[in-house]
This record gives structure tokens, sequence and C-alpha cells, in this order.
């Protein structure tokens, strides 16, 4: 036995006897965060010995212990006795090895590190991604026979190419984690100028393999059932978006070439379209998948509102507590991150508006500690979140009187108006009582920013309110910020995408039914006059010629109410990506994003309400 | 004075087999180094104060301590002195980390060729020192 391996074995068997006693250790006190480095430090030392000595299994054996034993100190999982069974299974290995060295001098021949790996994946996911088929095996045996046929010349080209095939195999097989293992092997053969460190390495993830799949002996303990859960950079989700994003506009523009060759060429068409409809599924299915990936529970944003609810209880001199319910519900990252401000701005005004002062409370016989409620549910593809709070609801006559007295509306529309209606006032830009009534709700930010902040998130804002016992501020919110459906509707030579969700119906008109009252227009479909606005006029981009007859209208409700839409043409639907506007368009008012379409435009989507307004 | 080929380089590692490993390949690359050996972090400071080291190179697992905290200190005592950290982790926040402390960052288990790529630098380092 050369010196080298007489020390590896020997500072080896020190080092078993170390972490043996480490983990028997935390098995009673899995928390020692001493015994935890200590371990952890005897499995890595181990691990370089074995590098040192070019001890493969025993390195990939060794190695993932250890990392097992890493996920513990980074409080990834938790120190379980399973995961100490087997780490001891790995040592008790460790020293079989070792026996064989001290009896025969040299490393064992046949050494494989497959079921050991296997213990620390079992609970992987990879596990059921990992099975190679017959003819990768047979690929990978090859590889290990080219390697075999040792010859001086063009040794290099033979170990840089195994590598790549078995690489490739692997990947095809949904395995890429044994990449990082072979690529190290094939660098350590092509240094040591030996290629039988490689075809270790592949001999390896064959028996491996091999003993995955092979059905586990009777009395083989079952592994723990833990949650296994990866951490990844929020930014790498983004990425992984913005690709799922890009896709999918790759994917239309497919769809519109496909479109240009049915028309020229229908019989290649016809055979384009079913691999399209397949794309099409796998991409909304991606999508699905990875919006899955970017969602935070509401608690992120929830979390923040106890301590913010004393203050502004404090501040205001109104006692108040908090209930938080549904904090585990989940929603899209963006969604979650961008409530904040909404919903502080809700809470301020629940205990500002809403909560009586303590001499009235007491004279009501309401609790003198009034109750906020913020509550988050899921309800199918939405999330809902409400702010509930027990006072005295809102003061209708009193909404009336100031949308007289700013001149939001005349008398005769409000007295027209539902209690509903009346109370939607209050999200109207100008309304703003937050400023003037307290001067302590915001920075003069009224309620028409809360709902103007939730619908960038493509949500709404709805109030339930009744007089004495109090308000709910509910808002609505889609569950992912990705895909919005919408049409296109061409006005004044261009085309424009309106939300797919905001149309009633399309139909042709005739231009005789079109009345004019004031400087407005209206139109009566259904039995029901509703206000008609030419696009094309709207935004300026000129206007309809009176000598036409018929007219193309997009019937829509935006907030419950109808609007007609006279636009040139209808185009077709497809689902969007919504970009926010960014530049230059930011500041249009009619507009409420962008997205790119198939043949590479860009495509302005319209903000219905405010073509409206 | 030393002649301008000879220099002295200190092993910091707790394992000897890690320690004969870097003796091997500087065996082949500066057999004419003069050559200290450390165990620990206690071992490391002693020798550095007292034999001023042109180079040092610390595994970076060692226990009871910080091992770029150590590299701090070995430097503090002997600026000039270059320094390697050799890890098994190749994580990018371990490679960062060592840069920001001034020393190199060498993967483990260390090749003859990556010992020699970074001795080499550091011989031409010191020998265009004025």
């Amino acid at each position: 036995m050369n010196e080298f391996l007489e020390q590896f074995v020997l500072e080896s068997r020190e080092l078993v006897e170390q972490a043996t006693a480490d983990l028997l250790a935390l098995e009673n006190a899995p928390h020692d965060a001493g015994r935890l480095d200590s371990v952890f430090r005897a499995f890595h030392t181990l691990k370089g010995g074995a590098g040192i000595v070019d001890f493969i299994a025993m390195e990939h054996a060794v190695h993932a212990a250890e990392d097992g034993l890493a996920a513990v100190r980074s409080g990834e999982r938790a120190m379980t006795g399973a995961l100490v069974g087997d780490c001891l299974a790995c040592l008790d290995q460790v020293v079989q090895w070792l026996d064989a060295i001290d009896r025969t001098g040299e490393l064992p021949a046949s050494a494989a590190a497959g079921a050991i790996v296997a213990r620390f994946a079992s609970d992987a996911p990879r596990e059921s991604s990992r099975a190679l088929s017959a003819d990768g095996r047979s690929v990978l045996e090859a590889q290990v026979a080219l390697l075999d046929a040792f010859t001086p010349e063009g040794w290099e080209g033979r170990v840089s190419s195994a590598a790549r095939v078995a690489a490739n195999v692997l990947a095809s097989a949904g395995d890429a984690s044994w990449a990082e293992l072979l690529q190290h092997a094939a660098e350590t053969s092509m240094a040591a100028r030996d290629p039988r460190v490689l075809r270790e390495a592949i001999e390896e993830i064959l028996d491996g393999e091999a003993a995955t799949l092979a059905p586990s002996a009777p009395h083989a303990p079952e592994p723990e059932p833990t949650a296994r859960t990866l951490r990844v950079d929020t930014t790498r989700i983004d990425a992984l978006v913005d690709l799922t994003g890009e896709l999918t506009i790759a994917r239309n523009a497919m769809g519109h070439a496909a479109k240009l060759i049915d028309a020229q060429a229908p019989a290649l068409g016809a055979l384009l379209k079913d691999p399209l409809a397949v794309l099409h599924r796998l991409t909304a299915e991606l999508q699905h998948a990875v919006l899955g990936m970017r969602v935070l529970p509401l608690d992120h944003v929830f979390q923040r509102f106890p301590r913010l609810l004393r203050e502004i209880s404090a501040e205001l001199g109104k006692p108040a507590s908090l209930v938080v319910e549904g904090g585990d519900t989940e929603a899209d990252k963006v969604i979650v991150e961008n409530l904040f401000e909404p919903l502080v701005h809700v809470i301020r005004n629940a205990i500002a508006h809403g909560v009586e002062p303590a001499a009235k409370r007491a004279a009501l016989h309401k609790p003198a500690v009034a109750t906020i409620r913020l509550a988050a549910s899921r309800e199918g593809d939405h999330v809902v979140v409400e702010v509930s709070d027990d006072g005295q609801g809102i003061d209708i006559a009193r909404i009336r009187e100031i949308a007289l007295e700013r001149g939001l509306l005349d008398a005769n529309a409000l007295a027209a108006m539902s209690e509903e209606e009346i109370v939607d006032i209050i999200f109207e830009p100008g309304f703003s009582t937050a400023a003037t009534v307290t001067g302590l709700s915001g920075r003069g930010v009224g309620m028409d920013a809360v709902r103007a902040a939730v619908r960038r998130l493509a949500g709404d804002v709805r109030i339930q309110t009744r007089a004495g016992s109090g308000t709910t501020i509910r808002f609505l919110l889609p569950f992912s910020v990705m895909i919005t459906p919408i049409m296109v509707v061409g006005a004044g030579g261009q085309a424009f995408g309106i939300p797919l969700d905001a149309v009633v119906e399309t139909l042709r008109i005739g231009t005789g039914d079109i009345s004019a009252v004031g400087t407005a227009q209206v139109v009566v479909i259904r039995d029901r006059t509703i206000p008609l606005v030419s696009l094309a006029t709207a935004l300026a981009l000129g206007q309809a010629d009176p000598a036409e007859e018929h007219a193309t209208v997009v019937v829509i409700e935006v907030d419950g109410q109808y609007g007609a839409l006279r636009v040139d043409r209808v185009g077709e639907r497809m689902e969007v990506m919504m970009k926010p506007l960014e530049g230059l368009l930011a500041g249009m008012p009619a507009l409420a994003g962008s997205t790119i379409l198939g043949d590479g435009s860009v495509l302005l989507i319209l903000d219905l309400a405010a073509v409206f307004q | 004075m030393k002649t301008v080929s000879r220099y002295t380089i200190l092993i910091v590692d707790d394992s000897k087999l890690a320690r004969m490993a870097v003796n091997k390949a500087l065996n082949t690359l500066y057999p004419e180094w003069e050559r200290l050996e450390a165990a620990n972090a206690e071992e490391a400071v002693a020798a550095v104060k007292q034999a001023a080291p042109d180079v040092a190179l610390l595994d970076f697992n060692m226990p009871g301590r910080d091992d770029l905290a150590l590299a701090a200190q070995l430097r503090e005592a002997n600026p000039k002195m270059a320094v390697a950290v050799l890890s098994a982790n190749r994580q990018q926040q371990i490679v960062d980390r060592t840069s920001a402390a001034g020393a190199t960052f060498l993967a483990k288990p260390i090749t003859e060729a990556a010992l020699g790529q970074f001795l080499k630098a550091v011989v031409q380092d010191m020998e265009s020192r004025p």
C-alpha cells in the first residue's frame, strides 16, 4: 500500500468515528449546531480525502450525505432519524471499503456509490424522472466498452466523445443531475490521462440507476415522507416566466404564419393545424405550471399590518384590533407585492371613516375596541382580499351631498342612481373625502387611487356597506398576472385590443339607429339605450364617414355600465401577455397596456373605462 | 536573503492526507521551495509570524475558525504573502468571498495544473516587485 492510501485509511477511520459520534448525538439533540458543524466537516473531509486518492465511488457516496447535511445546516430540511440512518449507512459502506483497502492494499475495484446516493436522493423529485430506457442503457454500456479499449492513440477524443454521448443520454432521460458528476469525471480523466475515471463514473450511473429501480428489500426502512422543497432565486423564476411569455408570443407568430400558409396552400395549412393545436395546449400548460411556481402566501403582505394598525389606531385615537384570516392563501408574487399600498389605504379609511368615535360607539353599545378584519380566500381562478370594519357604514346621503358640491354629478343623475351606484362614487377621481375630512388618511390619495392600483393588477374593487354595522371593501384579483384574452378591433386604420371579458356582443347596426344627445351619441340595442363612442374619434384618429349606412359596434360592459364602441372592423380573439406601458405611452389615459403580435407588431390594449369617460 | 527562485510556502489543512497531496504536487512543481505545515489556525498564525512565508494555502473547512477570517488575519500579519483558499465547494458565494478577502480560490482536490498556475502567477508577481 502506498503512503497516500495508508494515510487515507488512517484519517478516514478517525473521521468515521467522529462522524458516528456526532450523528448519534444529533439523533437525541437534532438542533445541536456544534455537532452538526462537526459531522458536516467530517463528511466534507472524508470526501476531500477520497478525492485525493481518486476513490470516486466513495467521493460520490460521501458527497450525497454531505449535501443532505448541508441542507440541514441551511435550514432547508430537518435533522430526522431517517437522515441520521442514511448517513450511518453511508459510513458503514465507507468502513467496508476501508477494510477492503486494508486487505488488498488497493482501492476496491467494483465499488459503486449508487445505492448510497439513491438513499439520499430517494425523496427527491428526480426519482420519478430517472428511468433510462433500454436503449439509453445500451448506449451507456457502449461508452464503457469504448473507454475499455484503451490504446495510447486518440484516447482524449474517446473520453470527450464518451462524456458527451453519456451526458446526452442522461439528459434525454430527464436526469441532468448526473451531468456535473460526468463532467467532473471527464475532467479528471483528462487531467490524469486515464480514461478509466470516466468509465467508472458511467458504470456507477448504470449501477445506481439499477439500484433505484430495483424493488426495495422487504426489511429496508421506508424513507420518511418529508416535504421536499427547493429554494430558488426569484429572478430565476421571473426569467422562466419571461421565457414562457416569449414562447407564447412565438407561438402566436407561428399561428399567424400558419394562417398565411393556409390561405395560399390549404393542403399545407391542414398539416400545420394539429401540431399547432398541440403547441397551443402545451404552452398553456407550461404557463400554468410556471405561474404556479411564482406564488407567495398573502401573509407576506398581511404580516405587516398588525403593527401598522396599532400605529394608525393610535394616531387617530380610535382603538381597533386586527383579525387576519386566510393568510396562507397564495397568489402570484406580483399581486402579493403590489397589495400593500392599496390595503394600507383601505385600512386607514376603515378606521378614519368607518369606525365611530368612542362616545358614539358607547352610545350604540358597540365594543369599545373596533374590529378590522383582513381576509383572503381563493375563488376559482381568483383571489379575494377583503377588509371589513364593524363601524357605521357609508353614509349614502353624505356621498350625494359631496358629489353635488364637487360637481361630480348633477341632482338628476344622482336621483336616478341606485344606492350601490352612489356608494361607487367614492371611487371617482375628485371625490376623495379622505384628504379633506380628516387630513390623515394618506397623502390626499382617494379611493380612486385604490381602484387604479387594483385594476393595474387586472383586478377590481367592490364595496358592501350596511348602515350602522360596517363596510367591506372587496378586492377581486386574478391568481396570476400574465394572460389576458383580448379581441382585436380596427379603428382609424389601426388595430387595438380590448379585454375580451368586457365584450358583451358585436353587431352591425344601421347608422340611422344612432342618435345625438348633446355632443354625445347613444344607440338603442335590445331595448336599452346605451352611450356610443366612435373609437376613431375618441382616439383622434379621424371621423366616421357620415354617408356610411352601417356601423360595426362592440357592446361592452365595464363596471356594470354598458357602452357601444363603434369600430371599423372586428378581428380575431387571442390570448396575449399584457405588458404595462412604458416610455412615451405610459401617460396615455385610454391605454391599459401593450402586447406583441404574431407578425411582430405592437398591439395597444385599450382601457375601456377611460375611453368611455 | 533568499535567492530569487526559492520561496517559502505554508500549507494549512487539518488533514495530513491533504497536506501530503499538496507536497506531492510541489515535489514536481517547485521541489526547491521551503515548506511549512500547519494543522490548525493557531499553528498557522505562529508559522506566519515566525517564518514570514511568501505563499499560504488554506483549507476552507478548518474546524473552529472562519477560514476567510483566518486568511485575513494571516495577510495582516504578513501583507506581502499571497494566499489561496482551497475548497471542495465551488459555490459562487465562497468564490466571491474569497476574492473579497484578497485571496485566490482553488478547487479541491487540488490538481498539479491548478496549483502550478497559481504559483506561477505568484512567482511572477513577486519577481516583478521592485
